[in-house]
């Protein structure tokens, strides 16, 4: 039984879902959309690349690479998310020019006294 | 089965259109970061073409560099530079008129150079008449390596591949002349920072359990470079990618705490010493720099198989250097150069 037209239509129908995603990269309104769109675009790239080794008959050579994108894709959603965290953070008030010299050293801080120690007189009397 | 080149041209075309509507979109976009996206979304697609092109090697360098490194880096970058970004200077909107006329200059003359260049798969090109026969004919019977890419890259054409590696290297030497400072000196810098706050126990979780995995995949990826796709390059980025995801997943301290600056220091150059030392044996047993078949006598083995072994040293020393450029790489772009806190 010839399987090859059934993934090639397999193929066909990913690409064009595919085209749906990058529709969302393009124009989703906000940044989170276009996270999620890539994301699933290279999830679908994993199995296309799967699709074409079957339509080419070598498999064996293709799986690495799909191992390397099922091990990796995520590691750019996890930076982009962690640039959002920060950027969605307030941010710090500027520091005032008065606050730090341009020429001050290290930082050095400031400890204030250690409290005295309690008075062992006063301890016996109470 | 035979691959027919002409079965899925539908795939090409429709591939190509989206590599222009993302490269058009990561131009267009307001943001950094959405640009930072689509230019990650472009990698895949690209990965994608080299797939269909059976160019198997190149799209599995694309795999793993464009989906751990490239869109990170970007990010990092992006970080940085953003705390000085102002919006809408007149000087600025001048110079990046400028940059347009000149890319669009050179993408001209790129355009009407492709001409020149033979067809896809062309079987009476130079390349395919008169050097592709002898390394597909040769190859396996002289250095014993099934996978031709792998041969070539590290045997025939071996110069080559040591001065890219030193070419790694001097990148991450740059970027480290550049950005690197102890951290009082650009004290407002610092307190520019927003603190990342919440926690991560489910990131932590699934960082913990695929860190080993993916440095086990990273080994066998240069290790298994003579029999399949990949080779020193490949499982260098994904080793770096490991330590990458950890200081992502956790922050830059627990990943330096694991992999000392030093440490990456002596790493990138480490490599590629390996690699020129083994050149430098195989010129003082008397061959050329980088026979390898001059080991065949230390190793007590056939000059086939020593030519297989000094490959497979040779891709050791580019998979060490590779990885710690690349940890070197994110150390001091996440940070800004004084490795207090990454993205």
């Amino acid at each position: 039984m010839n399987l090859e037209p059934f993934f090639i239509a397999m193929a066909v129908a990913i690409l064009f879902l595919m085209l749906c995603n990058l529709y969302r990269v393009v124009a989703g309104p906000t940044v989170i959309d276009r996270m999620l769109g890539m994301n699933v675009i290279g999830t679908k790239t994993t199995v296309l690349i799967v699709l074409i080794g079957i339509i080419d008959g070598r498999v064996a050579l293709f799986i690495d690479i799909t191992l390397a994108y099922a091990l990796l894709n995520f590691i750019t959603t996890i930076a982009a998310a962690r640039f959002y965290q920060r950027l969605a953070q307030p941010a710090p008030p500027e520091p005032r020019e008065s606050m730090v010299a341009p020429s001050a050293g290290p930082e050095v801080k400031v400890v204030d006294a250690p409290p005295a120690a309690p008075d062992p007189v006063r301890k016996e009397t109470r | 089965m035979t691959w027919d080149a002409s079965l899925l041209w539908q795939f090409d075309i429709l591939i190509l259109l989206m590599m222009v509507i993302c490269a058009v979109t990561a131009l267009a976009l307001e943001g950094l970061l959405s640009s930072a996206i689509a230019t990650g979304v472009y990698s895949f697609l690209i990965c994608l073409m080299w797939t269909h092109m059976m160019a198997v090697d190149v799209a599995f360098t694309e795999a793993a560099v464009g989906a751990a490194i490239s869109t990170v880096i970007f990010l990092g970058t992006a970080q940085y530079i953003s705390r000085w970004i102002k919006k809408d200077r007149p000087k600025e909107q001048g110079i990046k008129q400028l940059t347009l006329v000149i890319a669009m200059i050179c993408a001209g003359m790129m355009l009407a150079a492709t001409r020149d260049l033979p067809d896809w798969a062309d079987t009476a090109s130079p390349a395919s008449t008169h050097l592709s026969p002898g390394y597909i004919e040769q190859g396996y019977f002289e250095t014993a390596t099934p996978n031709v890419v792998t041969a070539v890259l590290a045997d025939y054409r071996s110069y080559d591949t040591m001065f890219e590696v030193v070419v790694v290297f001097a990148a991450a030497l740059v970027v480290m002349v550049l950005l690197r400072h102890t951290s009082h000196k650009h004290r407002k810098v610092l307190h520019l920072r927003p603190k990342r706050e919440g926690r991560d126990t489910v990131l932590r979780g699934a960082a913990q359990s695929i860190i080993p995995v993916m440095q086990i995949f990273a080994l066998y990826v240069l290790f298994h470079g003579h029999y399949s796709p990949g080779g020193g390059f490949q499982g260098g980025v994904i080793f770096g990618a490991s330590f990458i995801l950890l200081a992502l997943c956790y922050n830059l301290k627990f990943s330096m705490n694991r992999f000392k600056e030093h440490a990456v220091l002596w790493c990138c150059a480490g490599g590629v010493l390996l690699y020129a030392g083994i050149g430098a044996a195989c010129l003082s047993l008397g061959m050329n720099f980088l026979g390898y078949g001059a080991l065949a006598d230390g190793l007590g083995v056939s000059v086939v198989m020593a030519r297989s072994h000094g490959i497979l040293a040779v891709e050791i020393g580019v998979g060490i250097t590779v990885m710690a450029v690349m940890v070197s790489l994110y150390y001091d772009l996440a940070s800004g150069g004084d490795l207090e806190d990454g993205l």
